[in-house]
């Protein structure tokens, strides 16, 4: 669905996306790391077509990127939201959709869908301006796939919502591939990139560091975690921090991810603590995380 | 289908309670003075004055009235519509998303372009109505008088009016496209206005032979649209009486008032005033017309073109 060729964009002295060949599947959902100035929302404007290339190029659907049939393939949802404020979120759907040539029927239809289908339905009649930032983010989001488009492109979709917003977004994203739509999706926030994607791409001063399956990209540069949940996960972290075994312990969306080179040893030592402390342990679960390869390959980068 | 989707898009922005009433409380207010003013001086008593004479000192007062002011005024309104229209969706990114569908890239522009002159023709049209009505009411003159009068300079004045709104939204498209900033785009824009009041007491410095010496008139914007109103007049077929001719002259140079000579038959009306004649009126339109047509294709040219970040 995406396919780029050398591309390229420069700043004046600044190489922002420097020379990525780039591959995304159709039907899949692929994540976009890295960190901050890496280039992902530069590279993603690009294949919007909002950007002009400095050099190479890229195609959505075997169409130039940035031509009327490449973005008549796709929806686009930025990260920092821009949504016209003094329309309804109704209004705004469908002034969306008339812009990508829906007719009126038929985008009604669609925004109702979307309105329903995002927990919108509410609020539909109501200005954008008074929305809270969950809901202008899935107003955004719909207003990506008001002209059912092939492949998303969403770029950092939960920037500063709050978790039960986050976990919206992300169960609807989660649907989406049984739709039939590619996601090319950038986030920082990897825990939950790990949810929901396939293959992940992790992007560096510009440059592809890696672009694998997550499980790849996990057996590469991670090692193996436990996310534990227990009555107390603060004291739990005190006491494994005791454990050569454990190392990175963290408390992360109500959950404490522990990573380990043994997990096998790891489980055993921490069923004993538990028990030890008279703390209960709610679940456990072997997490592998994109965090831990995300910062082994930053490591490496600055080594 | 989306060009027409984006005019009204532009003209439902361009009419917010907010922005109408911020520029049309100034405006009718002080449409309402200054037809006072014009009214109150000398012409108290116009209806009891013969038909012609109402119909003649109306004209003069009108042609004053509308050039100065209801044409020109406008274009403040069309340097903030530009501001908000466009160079505050390139601010806020609303154009960046809109970019992300398939539309090409000169349809919302030009769809801004057309939505703010629309408004801004509208506009100036309610205030030459308002400003014709209040010279009637002041003046007290007959209402065949207005028909005779107004009416009869109004479609000139309009088309005038259009050609004005045009270039000031033109050359706001091109700022806002080349400078991306609101504030930027609505002081640029509005230098036309300020240059058109500018020159217009420029000519009334003790300047002497400056003016053409210096070729003050090249500049002149006040100049050239007096060519372009005469001009427009013209095509349309008005006869500006040496008295209309007058008075036009006052605001904007474009008669030679040296050269009026008084015709006997009209009792002390001059029946002759020629063209002061810096520059024919056909090249002020032709400057004008392609200042527009060059800001407007140098803003669409630019942005099918820039980055959209």
């Amino acid at each position: 669905m995406i396919e780029t060729t050398n591309l390229t964009k420069h700043f004046g002295e600044t190489v922002a996306v420097d020379g990525i060949d780039l591959t995304v599947e159709e039907g899949s959902v692929h994540g976009f790391v890295g960190p901050n100035g890496a280039g992902k929302t530069t590279a993603m404007q690009l294949l919007v077509g909002l950007l002009s290339p400095t050099d190479g190029e890229a195609t959505i659907g075997g169409e130039p990127a940035g031509s009327k049939a490449a973005k008549e393939l796709l929806g686009y949802s930025p990260q920092e939201l821009a949504l016209r404020e003094s329309m309804t979120g109704r209004g705004y759907l469908e002034y969306m959709g008339r812009a990508a040539g829906m007719d009126k029927s038929d985008v009604r239809e669609r925004a109702d869908e979307l309105l329903s289908w995002l927990d919108l339905k509410e609020a539909a009649g109501r200005r954008v301006g008074s929305y809270s930032g969950g809901m202008q983010r899935r107003l955004s989001l719909a207003q990506a796939m008001i002209h059912d488009p092939e492949l998303l492109i969403l770029d950092e979709p939960t920037t500063g919502l709050d978790p039960s917003g986050r976990q919206k977004i992300m169960d609807a994203l989660r649907e989406l591939p049984e739709q039939g739509m590619t996601v090319f999706v950038s986030s920082h926030v990897l825990a939950e990139l790990e949810q929901y994607v396939g293959t992940v791409t992790i992007l560096r001063d510009g440059e592809i560091v890696i672009t694998d399956t997550i499980d790849a990209v996990q057996q590469a540069y991670g090692g193996q975690a436990l996310a534990v949940e227990t009555d107390d996960d603060e004291r739990v972290g005190e006491l494994l921090a005791d454990i050569e075994v454990a190392r990175n312990i963290e408390i992360e969306d109500g959950r404490l991810l522990v990573m380990t080179d043994d997990a096998d040893q790891l489980r055993e030592r921490l069923q004993g603590l538990l028990v030890e402390h008279d703390i209960s342990l709610r679940s456990m679960s072997e997490a592998g995380t994109l965090q831990e390869a995300f910062a082994d390959i930053l490591e490496e980068g600055e080594q | 289908m989306s060009l027409r989707l984006f005019v009204s898009g532009a003209v439902r922005d361009s009419t917010r309670p907010k922005i109408l009433a911020a520029f049309l409380v100034p405006y009718f207010g002080v449409t309402g003075l200054l037809a006072t003013a014009l009214g109150n001086t000398g012409h108290e008593n116009l209806g009891s004055a013969p038909l012609f004479t109402q119909e003649q000192v109306l004209v003069e007062l009108y042609v004053q009235l509308s050039f100065v002011w209801l044409v020109t005024f406008p274009m403040v309104l069309v340097a903030v519509l530009a501001a908000t229209n466009i160079a505050s969706h390139l601010e806020s990114g609303t154009f960046r998303v809109l970019l992300s569908k398939p539309v090409s890239r000169w349809e919302p522009l030009v769809g801004a372009f057309l939505g703010i002159v629309i408004v801004g023709v509208l506009a100036t049209l309610s205030g030459l109505l308002v400003g014709g009505i209040a010279l009637y009411v002041t003046t007290g003159a007959s209402a065949l008088a207005l028909g005779g009068s107004v009416l009869t300079i109004l479609p000139g004045t309009l088309a005038y009016a259009l050609v004005v709104t045009i270039l000031a939204a033109a050359i706001g498209t091109l700022l806002a496209v080349v400078t991306g900033t609101r504030l930027q785009t609505a002081l640029g824009t509005a230098l036309v206005p300020v240059l058109f009041f500018g020159f217009l007491f420029v000519r009334f410095l003790p300047v002497g032979d400056l003016y053409a010496d210096l070729f003050l008139y090249v500049p002149d914007v006040n100049y050239h649209f007096g060519n372009v109103y005469a001009a427009i007049h013209g095509a349309l077929g008005t006869e500006f009486t040496p008295a209309t001719r007058e008075a036009v002259s006052t605001v904007s140079g474009v008669y030679d008032i040296g050269g009026v000579w008084t015709d006997p038959l009209l009792s002390g009306i001059g029946g002759s005033t020629p063209l002061a004649g810096y520059v024919p009126p056909f090249v002020s339109v032709i400057v004008v017309g392609l200042v527009a047509v060059a800001a407007l294709a140098g803003a669409v040219y630019r942005f099918g073109r820039m980055d959209v970040p």
